[in-house]
């Protein structure tokens, strides 16, 4: 029995109570406010069943509903004539899409060969994974601890869509490769309705107005037959299921990007509680990139609000990180600064960029221990200040004590070329961004700190040294710059860095600290 | 009856003790006196770094401390930066100096001829006075730097103008650094902080420098020190300090490092007349 299909029936009813049910231990876990306690209890003990939007026909009911006489199938109307206290929902299919992905990534690692069938089922080929079990016993069994608490039907077979059929007719069951199981296996789809096969309605109708009611007096008809009543869509189905033709199949392949969201249940207006809905989310997203071997370069978390734009939180990492604790504590840092301007009703987190995992750090022998490597330094500072405010010197290409140096952001010794940050005077606009090691040192004594702006000189100095010429003949007037340099003290006893212009002006331009 | 081989300089109230029980227990070397320098075991000189200021490092029997909470209070750049110029190069070794919301922009020339590799320089500008303390904390627990630079004047809180754009530090005449003006306020650090900072530094193997105005108030550091300029240097006063009593007039000679930055030295056989002309050349030697 090569294919096992399994067929969520509940899979949007199934992913609501898990949530409730996390809501629910996590308020019973702390101090929580009375209201909230009640209503997820209420809703916990509340017969719920999910609507189709086009047919207004029930789809999905909890076993409650079941129980008050709720049949799959109703209408709406005689659904609420049953029961009055009804928690309805629409069937969201999308949902249920992006939760079979998850399913199928968390099947992933344990059954290699997946294909997604929307919208509710997955088809496993056990063949190749039968060996790496050791057995279908085991196989079943690590399948069956990864699918709890979902509601499901199962089925094997020879062919996909013979499984498929079975599960979809609400067998559970796992056959053997024997002869005997052959035989159950051919019983079992002889019951089959034929009104339950996936074909165009004129072809069902046809069936069942020929009489033909059950899968077994179908398949019992000579295929010439067939072809002349019927076209060519039964004849494929009807090949395929008996595994005479074969299904071209696309086999899930696991993503390359790390997307959740989360849909909060009730809406967050403190900036400091994200953390709490946000952390399983950092830890799948470890999950995730430890199965892959990589690290995150950057996650983008998305707050969308009430009414309101959604804001984008930027966590970024120098050199990659992938252990959910640390990005937690970046993700700490930035909220404590964040303002809401409405609540949140939904977070998404994305992570597109990483690498693969490098070097430990070379700091693990250096004398001085201390709780973070030099990027992680800079990942925390950048996380609450902000990238703007933090800035290394690098030396600038330019004898003009301006431009001497520049501002860059990120440390030299990273990269070889670094972003320009200079701070211009609107004169002049020398200083490439070279790296720029290998350039001698002026000969003149330079001042440990500048001024932005050259002042004036108020105060009365003694001249000590001097001067030093620094010119800079530009093409135009604005460029040029002809300065004087002097050393000089003042009354407290500071020693400036003065200049004079050929207009015999004199400006102070910096301080010997 | 002093129990060290070296002699320190013995403060003139040195009285030889008088109870016998005393006696005994100094001959048994198990008092010391603050007077004299600490016991040389290894574990303590270890611990001070020489400043290559002779004058200096004599005071402080070995030099500044390798680690800890160092306040400096004095006008701004009288020598502060020179004073601790061989310190800072050599604690950095390879780790970074980080330099928070500094009074003026720093020129890269001037740190590169200390010996300081500019590729080490952190600058982390504009932060609000909690921002500051926090970068600080954050710096000095890491162990990934070695020295920590911070101006007290400077630490403002509330929206300083910088934030709208308008900002620029100047120094007026009585040489403080002009804060901000308008809605900010100055906050100088209190007990509480200083002893965080402490703490911080010595869980990361890293100094914390914090420039200060003069006289200011004594708090929980390893080391303060005043400053007065000199013509030809510095003269330091040491109010406080851990493992000592404090100092006064340690006079520094920068001639020897920095000769273009001291008055020189008249000849004996010049003889000024009016002596009223103050913005003079004169010709430097």
């Amino acid at each position: 029995m090569r294919w096992l299909y399994l067929h969520f029936y509940q899979l949007q009813l199934d992913h609501l109570y898990r949530e409730e049910r996390l809501v629910a231990d996590e308020k019973e876990g702390q101090a929580a406010s009375k209201t909230t306690s009640q209503a997820t209890s209420q809703a916990l003990s509340q017969a719920t069943i999910i609507v189709d939007g086009q047919g207004n026909e029930v789809c999905q009911a909890c076993e409650l509903a079941q129980q008050q006489g709720i049949r799959l199938g109703m209408g709406l109307a005689a659904a609420i004539a049953m029961q009055a206290k009804l928690r309805v929902l629409d069937y969201r299919p999308l949902l249920e899409q992006e939760l079979l992905q998850q399913l199928a990534e968390q099947l992933y690692p344990i059954s290699a060969n997946l294909v997604l069938q929307a919208p509710q089922g997955l088809l496993l080929e056990i063949r190749s994974m039968l060996r790496y079990h050791q057995g279908l016993e085991n196989y079943w069994q690590h399948i069956q601890q990864q699918l709890q608490p979902l509601h499901y039907h199962y089925a094997n077979a020879h062919s996909p869509w013979a499984a498929q059929l079975l599960a979809r007719n609400g067998y559970q069951q796992l056959l053997a490769d024997t002869p005997e199981g052959q035989q159950s296996l051919e019983q079992s789809l002889a019951r089959i309705p034929c009104s339950s096969l996936p074909l165009k309605k004129n072809s069902l109708e046809r069936l069942s107005s020929l009489g033909i009611h059950h899968l077994e007096r179908l398949l019992k008809l000579p295929l010439k037959e067939i072809s002349r009543r019927f076209d060519e869509e039964m004849l494929l189905y009807l090949g395929r299921l008996n595994n005479e033709l074969k299904t071209p199949l696309a086999y899930y392949q696991p993503t390359e990007i790390f997307e959740r969201q989360l849909q909060l249940f009730y809406e967050i207006y403190d900036s400091e509680t994200l953390s709490k809905p946000i952390t399983p989310l950092l830890k799948q997203l470890q999950d995730f990139l430890q199965q892959r071997d990589l690290q995150a370069q950057q996650v983008d978390i998305q707050l969308q609000l009430r009414n309101s734009e959604s804001l984008k939180i930027e966590l970024r990492a120098i050199r990659g990180e992938e252990k959910a604790e640390r990005w937690q504590a970046l993700l700490k840092l930035r909220l404590e600064r964040l303002e809401l301007p409405a609540p949140v009703e939904t977070i998404s987190l994305r992570c597109e960029k990483h690498q693969q995992r490098g070097q430990e750090h070379a700091e693990l022998f250096s004398q001085h221990q201390g709780r973070l490597s030099q990027e992680q330094l800079l990942d925390s500072l950048q996380a609450r200040l902000g990238k703007e405010r933090i800035h290394f010197l690098q030396a600038g290409n330019s004898h003009i004590p301006e431009h001497s140096q520049q501002l860059c952001n990120n440390a030299n010794s990273s990269q070889g070329t670094s972003k320009d940050n200079s701070q211009n005077n609107p004169q002049d606009k020398k200083g490439s961004s070279k790296n720029n090691t290998n350039l001698p040192l002026p000969e003149g004594l330079r001042p440990s700190f500048l001024l932005k702006q050259p002042q004036q000189l108020q105060e009365e100095v003694l001249l000590f040294y001097g001067p030093e010429r620094i010119q800079n003949p530009g093409w135009n007037e604005k460029q040029n710059c002809e300065r004087d340099y002097f050393i000089a003290r003042n009354q407290e006893g500071r020693w400036l860095w003065l200049y004079k212009t050929p207009n015999k002006h004199w400006y102070v331009h910096g301080y010997f600290a | 009856m002093n129990k060290s081989t070296t002699t320190p300089k013995a403060r003139p109230a040195d009285k030889p003790l008088n109870a016998a029980l005393l006696q005994e227990l100094q001959q048994r070397q198990q008092i010391w006196r603050a007077s004299e320098p600490l016991p040389i075991a290894k574990g303590i000189t270890a611990e001070l770094e020489p400043s290559r200021y002779p004058e200096l490092d004599n005071a402080l029997n070995g030099g500044l401390p390798k680690q800890g909470l160092m306040l400096i209070n004095s006008l701004f750049a009288l020598g502060e930066i020179r004073l601790l110029q061989h310190y800072l190069r050599q604690r950095l070794q390879d780790r970074l100096l980080a330099i928070i919301a500094p009074p003026q922009q720093l020129s890269s020339d001037a740190w590169a001829a200390m010996g300081i590799n500019i590729d080490q320089l952190l600058l982390i500008s504009d932060t609000q006075r909690d921002e500051s303390l926090w970068s600080a904390e954050q710096c000095l627990q890491s162990g990934r730097c070695a020295v920590v630079l911070l101006w007290e004047e400077l630490l403002q809180e509330g929206k300083s103008l910088e934030r709208q754009g308008k900002k620029r530090v100047v120094t007026n005449r009585q040489g403080q650094i002009n804060r901000p003006a308008n809605r900010s306020i100055n906050k100088p650090i209190n007990m509480a902080e200083a002893k965080r900072l402490k703490l911080a530094a010595e869980a990361g193997s890293s100094t914390m420098i914090v420039f200060r105005k003069p006289h200011s108030a004594k708090l929980a550091a390893d080391l303060h020190i005043e400053l007065e300029a000199k013509p030809r240097g510095l003269c330091l006063h040491i109010p406080k300090r851990q493992r000592g009593w404090p100092l006064r007039n340690i006079h520094i000679d920068f001639s020897r490092d920095w000769p273009e930055l001291c008055v020189p030295k008249r000849p004996q056989n010049v003889i000024s007349l009016a002596g009223k002309r103050q913005t003079g050349k004169q010709q430097a030697h």
